[in-house]
């Protein structure tokens, strides 16, 4: 019994740290090519948590191999172990932006040059509260992608479902013109470029 | 190897794009239990290897002075940063190509979860030939997103719009077991009319 629960827990603890790594690569280049220190921070922090999440893991399918087949096990275990060197070397690549400048390289393998990114809170007066990226068509009115979402400590970037709430914060890339357009959106008083 | 001329900046670009699929692939590749999705991520890897190599050659070419030296070295952590996601993506797909098991409750939850991951071919007498991926229309009508394309030895990352497909082009999709089904006959030239 206690078995099938450890193997729930087993595959929700996958899905996360699945989610997270990938996450975490985005999130580390994204911080590189923008030179960006508060996009680095959250890889920072995100390997934080994926350490803790991984301990989870291996405990509990050291745990579940009470009940079930060990051999059948492994193969978590070895996943474990590939998500942490990920971790590890996205770290390394978000630690660059903490020294004086960006290398040249890196600034000339932006897509768009005249490109930003702005992380910024949903307001309590916000016309997003409630809707879609869809409904609101972001992108075509703004020219903005939202690529990810927080809300509390989750990070949310499977957003075609995701209703806004209050105190979401958004991180979105795109061209320089569509700051206003999606300040107006989020009912906000100053937007800060990051 | 192939005589290829890349400057640092192509090779990072695709460093970064490499990177940004493989795991993903490697994941579908155990979740799904599928070789040849493991294969691609094999090739990833190698290719993430050589461009390593690539670039480590021209920087100690270019590094003169000592200030030289210290600006190549950051950009050398990043790409061998790079290798090393690259490297984990293939330990975690080798976990199919090795005896490991995961545990069937496991899988199939984890298959629930996931969207499908497929490697199709565009066969002669399919209706893609030709047709830009906008066109196309394998997202918004069958819930096929094309990740990469494989076109003889070059590989097309997060291909946009405008890329117009061909004859032979190998597409790396995301979408449902429904959607795949479709596709596979779209590419075969089984099925003509899907669109919109």
């Amino acid at each position: 019994m206690s078995g099938e629960i450890d193997l729930r827990a087993i595959k929700d603890l996958l899905v996360i740290i699945k989610d997270i790594s990938e996450l975490m690569i985005d999130l580390a280049y994204t911080s590189l090519l923008y030179f960006n220190k508060e996009i680095a921070e959250e890889v920072f922090f995100l390997e934080e948590r994926m350490d803790k999440l991984n301990y989870k893991l291996k405990l509990i399918t050291l745990r579940a191999a009470r009940s079930e087949e060990p051999e059948k096990l492994m193969a978590i275990l070895e996943i474990a172990d590939a998500v942490e060197r990920v971790a590890d070397a996205s770290l390394k690549i978000a630690e660059n932006v903490f020294r004086k400048e960006i290398h040249p390289v890196f600034v000339d393998a932006m897509k768009e040059a005249d490109e930003i990114i702005i992380k910024e809170t949903v307001n309590k007066n916000s016309k997003m509260i409630g809707k879609t990226v869809k409904e609101l068509k972001i992108k075509t009115n703004t020219g903005m992608h939202i690529f990810l979402v927080k809300r509390g400590n989750e990070y949310i970037y499977r957003l075609d479902n995701l209703r806004f709430k209050e105190n979401d914060i958004i991180f979105a890339e795109g061209p320089e013109d569509g700051k206003k357009e999606i300040e107006e959106l989020l009912g906000k008083e100053s937007v800060s470029d990051l | 190897m192939e005589k290829e001329e890349m400057n640092v900046k192509d090779i990072f670009t695709e460093m970064k794009d490499i990177s940004e699929l493989v795991l993903d692939l490697a994941y579908s590749s155990v979740f799904f239990d599928n070789e040849e999705i493991a294969e691609e991520v094999k090739e990833l890897e190698e290719r993430m290897s050589e461009l390593n190599y690539k670039i480590k050659a021209i920087a100690m070419l270019a590094a003169r002075t000592k200030e030289d030296a210290e600006n190549i070295s950051e950009i050398l952590e990043v790409a061998s940063a790079s290798e090393e996601i690259a490297n984990a993506a293939g330990d975690i797909s080798n976990i199919i190509k090795r005896d490991f098991k995961i545990h069937p409750i496991i899988l199939q939850a984890l298959r629930e979860a996931e969207e499908k991951i497929a490697r199709v071919r565009i066969k002669k007498g399919s209706k893609l030939v030709g047709m830009k991926v906008k066109e196309s229309e394998l997202a918004t009508a069958i819930g096929e997103y094309i990740i990469s394309i494989k076109r003889g030895k070059k590989r097309i990352y997060n291909p946009d719009k405008e890329t117009v497909l061909m004859e032979g082009d190998i597409l790396i999709v995301r979408g449902t077991e429904e959607g795949e089904k479709l596709l596979r006959k779209i590419c075969n030239g089984e099925l003509n009319e899907w669109r919109n």
